[in-house]
């Protein structure tokens, strides 16, 4: 069983992400769902996300009113035992809460169950990424630090120079992840979606 | 998610903090058993550096003018939030409109069907922020979501 654990700051698009991961996987027909189980953290008291995903015909596991990288870690170890137990999942799709750092769910996963392979995929908001890194630089740089692919997404919100400016920005904290640029709103490239399910593989794009 | 929910004591819901403890019903001389509460319509919690409002909202009009009506007081929310200082991260909720109801009305055997639109819609939402106090969101929240919180 391998875990995805989709992270990164509030509002960067993972949902959106996620929703398109599990559309490749599965196709059009969500009943195909016995191959991967997505798992949800929300951090308030009322589930939003999950509502979207079982809207979209997919079973999600939540687990809401705290984040599974500190509070929560208890939690999340027996939920994916149970996932494991029950359903035994080739894969199992994560998003993190967006105040969560992801290398400590990963930790976590690791110290309890270590026959599970973790692989991280950080999303940045390109759009804002430059108004938020100076209040939120701790966060932002903790959540990308461990990551194994960075999609930078929003790229159609921001001009060149911009982006250019972002990227350089995000490679300072992680510069030795798979980066892709992205617009969440619009299809991704399905070599991307590849990537980002089978990190371990190295996929090489010409983007 | 219902807005009456059943819990034991691992429950994450929050609604422990503001009363005794229900499960532990030995010294009242009762068995313990499963009981339904109402959730508060604002819940502010800490997380580290951030701050999360959760809300529950009735909005008694259609759905499309629920969506505008949720929008608009979402903006206002950040505006209020930005205004004192603070960082959004995430303004977020999910609306719901209850549609359709039909009363089915059987005497012997004679069924009536009475059809009617509700104007009701549902939302739970939650505001994710940073750089303001719990007492300032709490205010925000209520203040511009007091028509409608569900009390």
């Amino acid at each position: 069983m391998k875990v995805i654990i989709l992270g990164g700051f509030l509002g960067s698009g993972k949902t959106s992400v996620l929703l398109q991961l599990s559309r490749y996987i599965v196709g059009d027909t969500p009943e195909n769902s016995t191959k991967v189980v997505i798992l949800e953290n929300e951090i308030g008291e009322v589930s939003i996300d999950d509502s979207l995903l079982k809207n979209n015909g997919y079973a999600v596991t939540n687990l809401f009113s705290g984040c599974v990288c500190c509070t929560m870690s208890g939690e999340l170890i027996l939920n994916l035992r149970k996932i494991r137990d029950d359903f035994n999942p080739e894969l199992v799709l994560m998003e993190a809460t967006g105040v969560a750092f992801p290398d400590n769910i990963r930790t976590t996963i690791n110290q309890s169950l270590p026959e599970l392979e973790v692989y991280i995929t950080c999303i940045t908001d390109a759009k804002r990424w430059l108004r938020l890194l100076r209040p939120m630089e701790m966060l932002l740089e903790g959540q990308l630090a461990a990551a194994d692919v960075i999609l930078i997404n929003k790229i159609d919100m921001v001009d060149s120079p911009t982006l250019t400016a972002v990227e350089a920005s995000i490679r300072t904290f992680n510069n030795g992840a798979e980066f892709f640029k992205i617009s969440a709103a619009q299809p991704i490239n399905p070599i991307i979606l590849k990537t980002v399910l089978n990190p371990e593989q190295e996929i090489q794009i010409n983007e | 998610m219902n807005s009456k929910h059943q819990h034991d004591e691992n429950c994450g819901c929050g609604c422990h903090d503001d009363h005794h403890d229900h499960h532990n019903h030995s010294e009242h001389g009762h068995q313990p058993e499963p009981h339904h509460h109402t959730p508060p319509a604002i819940m502010v919690k800490t997380h580290d550096t951030s701050l999360v409002g959760s809300y529950r909202l009735t909005i008694e009009t259609c759905f499309e003018d629920a969506v505008t009506i949720l929008s608009e007081a979402q903006k206002k929310i950040a505006a209020e939030i930005t205004s004192l200082g603070g960082i959004i991260g995430h303004i977020k909720a999910n609306l719901t409109a209850a549609g359709q109801s039909c009363m089915i009305s059987l005497t012997e055997d004679e069924s009536d069907l009475h059809y009617h639109n509700s104007h009701r819609c549902q939302a739970e939402g939650v505001a994710i922020v940073f750089g303001i106090v719990p007492e300032q969101l709490t205010a925000i929240l209520s203040t511009i979501l007091g028509p409608y919180l569900n009390n």
